[in-house]
């Protein structure tokens, strides 16, 4: 990061501020810390983007031991049956680490991204990975959808057999978080992840409930989501899947397009009464049609271009958007100048997630952002 | 339920068996622990109330105490998501005792999901939580209709009037009971209010496909033509107006699918770009649109024209995405 509009210092210290400790009024948060963790590692690493830097900054957090906190995630259930034994990540402490019930799929996958930049991941055996993968296994939901849940039914399914959870919401966020997971436990083409889990199912999931047809992109099958959108690219580039149609992929590209706001100018004939409309987030990305810029968006969209673009032989296609807008809107509309980190827009006050996601839209732009994993280019050398 | 009956008492419970959450809040930082990283400072309440729930959950108690620590755990972290599902598999168990004293319903749990609904608008676990119990009909037999859910749905998108997950349970609900007959009347209220109300159009539209999907081929096209107008009037009130275009692009997708032959077709593009030609200086979607039209048309004997329309969206209307429209012109080279 060396745009000096970058406030890195006073980054660093937001990111470390969280790392250090969080505030009871945040207790709540309390199943979301790998997340937390992920956000503050993740955007310290891109600030120190630098080989040198980051080498630094690896040594120092193994010095003090950091990833312990990490590694206490860890929990295999071993059934005396190697085939049904699984393991994966409880997000805290807090949770009881009895039940198998409680591992997460969010938090094994921070917590796998976690251990990625801090250069720990060897800490997983072979046989780790076997059981995280026969964890996210049982995550699919065969019966219906072909989707993925985040966490195994406290029950099971009528056979007391492991099986998804019967309340949780089958979601293109947990398919891509379920297929990164496989993926950094060594599945690399179509027939390792089929081991794991039924590909076609997973794919008519997203092409058949998830694409929002005749719009491009995808969400709920109605309402096209930027978010959604890079989850289902990002599954699709890990199973090494092309969009199916070139209708597809042209929808989708002129939706993410589409989605970066720009200024009607006083003196165009282009006119709006829109409540929605504020020239402040002209550059910025929205997650939705006529809604306001917010700075997690400009990550979504840029990172949905990025994954839809090489596809092509044409290079990215996030030059296809004014890209120096975007950086223009995050970083002197949507950071915090006095505090440190970004806000969600230009009325809020600064937060983690605004903050790595402002910060990972721009190292995306320097090229510097993996966009299939989400994690700094420089952690995976 | 009475505050006083809700009075339970937890001191039979082992505490120790469960995994002892350690309180270090206090830990002062030294060089021989090694670094906690995200360490919450917990309230003492907090960690208390976990380690009943751990304790009822390690223990499998199915009990209408369980029941009561499960509403305080979701109340203190609502997206402990084994709290939803502790609760979920307690109330089938509680049912299926059918004791007439239990005062179990699926009434109640709803009405509770409401109340916490409100107070909490951005969770998404109640949503899916509401789906598993209303599709549980042999725990919960002969208790739902749609009628029950459309108020909460309905208090929720007033008071944020694009709340993705809800206008999402509202599309499984309709599809779930197969009534999409309130729907039309939803869809105009929230246009009314703001016609640039994105969710509105889209649900709309998902409405008219399945309306579609069971009219026959004459009632299909009045229905699209009903809605042809219904959109022109909705871009004439704001023409800078990228969802009611979508649509209207839609609907011309629409007609170009559903077998009229090829003359009908050529005529209902022709009107369209009459329409569209109507806000060529005041609508950029309008100019989108129109090359959407004419390639439908015929993209080689209208080359000219696109490639103008999309010069004017470099230069004019669309400068911000001047890359993009130089893209789709070295497309049609």
């Amino acid at each position: 990061m060396n745009d000096p509009r970058v406030e890195k210092k006073k980054l660093i210290r937001y990111f470390n501020r969280y790392l250090d400790i969080i505030p009871t009024v945040h207790q709540s948060s309390d199943v979301y810390k790998p997340g937390l963790i992920y956000y503050s590692l993740s955007g310290l690493s891109i600030l120190y983007d630098n080989d040198g830097d980051y080498k630094n900054f690896v040594q120092e957090f193994k010095k003090n031991g950091s990833s312990t906190t990490i590694k206490s995630l860890f929990k295999i259930f071993d059934n005396k049956n190697d085939q049904n034994a699984i393991a994966g990540f409880i997000p805290t402490l807090t949770v009881l680490d009895t039940k198998p019930s409680n591992l997460n799929l969010s938090a094994t996958f921070f917590s796998l991204l976690s251990l990625c930049i801090l250069q720990e991941i060897d800490f997983l055996k072979d046989s780790d990975k076997y059981k995280i993968k026969n964890f996210v296994s049982k995550c699919q939901d065969l019966e219906n959808t072909g989707g993925f849940v985040s966490y195994l039914d406290i029950l099971g399914n009528p056979n007391n057999r492991l099986s998804g959870s019967q309340v949780d919401s089958i979601d293109l966020r947990f398919c891509y978080i379920a297929v990164s997971i496989l993926y950094i436990c060594g599945c690399k083409t179509i027939l390792d992840y089929k081991k794991w889990i039924d590909t076609d199912k997973l794919l008519n999931f997203i092409f058949m409930d998830c694409y929002c047809k005749n719009t491009g992109g995808f969400g709920n099958g109605v309402e096209p989501h930027a978010g959604y959108t890079s989850c289902a690219l990002g599954t699709l580039k890990l199973l090494g899947v092309k969009l199916p149609t070139t209708e597809m992929k042209n929808d989708t590209l002129s939706w993410l397009v589409h989605r970066q706001l720009t200024i009607l100018a006083n003196d165009s004939e282009l006119k709006t009464d829109s409540e929605w409309y504020d020239s402040i987030d002209c550059g910025g990305f929205q997650g939705r049609e006529n809604k306001f810029a917010d700075t997690c968006y400009c990550f979504w969209c840029l990172n949905s271009l990025e994954l839809l673009g090489d596809e092509m032989e044409k290079g990215s296609f996030m030059s296809l958007v004014d890209l120096k807008a975007v950086e223009s809107y995050l970083l002197d509309v949507t950071q915090n100048k006095l505090l440190g980190g970004f806000a969600k827009n230009n009325a809020n006050d600064p937060d983690l997630y605004h903050s790595f996601l402002g910060l990972a839209a721009l190292a995306l732009i320097s090229g510097k952002f993996d966009s299939v994993l989400c994690v700094p280019k420089v952690c995976l050398k | 339920m009475s505050i006083q009956q809700e009075q339970y008492t937890f001191d039979d419970l082992d505490l120790s068996n469960v995994p002892p959450i350690q309180d270090n809040s206090n830990h002062k930082l030294d060089h021989h622990h090694p670094r906690e990283l995200c360490k919450i400072l917990y309230s003492k309440d907090y960690l208390h109330t976990l380690k009943i729930f751990n304790a009822l959950l390690n223990s499998n108690e199915y009990s209408k105490r369980s029941l009561y620590i499960t509403k305080q755990v979701i109340q203190l972290v609502p997206a402990y998501y084994t709290a939803w599902n502790f609760r979920f598999h307690i109330l089938q168990k509680l049912m299926a005792l059918s004791d007439t004293e239990n005062e179990i319903t699926l009434d109640k749990e709803l009405d509770w999901l409401d109340e916490f609904t409100l107070n909490n608008p951005k969770n998404y676990q109640i949503w899916s939580y509401r789906e598993s119990l209303i599709k549980d009909t042999v725990s919960f037999p002969n208790q739902h209709s749609l009628k029950r859910e459309l108020p909460i749905i309905e208090l929720m998108i007033d008071d944020d009037t694009k709340n993705y997950h809800v206008w999402s349970y509202r599309k499984w609900c309709v599809k779930y009971y197969q009534d999409y007959t309130n729907e039309w009347k939803f869809c105009d209220k929230y246009i009314d209010r703001d016609v640039y109300n994105n969710s509105s159009w889209c649900h709309r539209m998902f409405i008219l496909e399945n309306m579609i999907l069971v009219s026959t081929p004459i009632d299909r096209l009045s229905l699209i033509e009903k809605e042809t107008k219904y959109t022109m009037e909705k871009i004439d009130l704001a023409p800078q107006n990228i969802s009611s275009w979508n649509y209207y692009r839609r609907l011309q997708l629409l007609l170009l699918n559903n077998g009229t032959d090829n003359h009908k077709k050529n005529i209902n593009l022709q009107n369209s770009i009459e329409f569209a030609n109507r806000f060529n200086t005041t609508s950029s979607y309008a100019l989108e649109y129109l090359a959407f039209a004419y390639s439908a048309l015929d993209s080689q004997k209208y080359r000219t024209q696109i490639l103008e329309i999309y010069q004017c969206l470099v230069t004019k209307y669309d400068p911000i995405r001047a890359n993009y429209w130089k893209y789709k012109i070295s497309e049609l080279e």
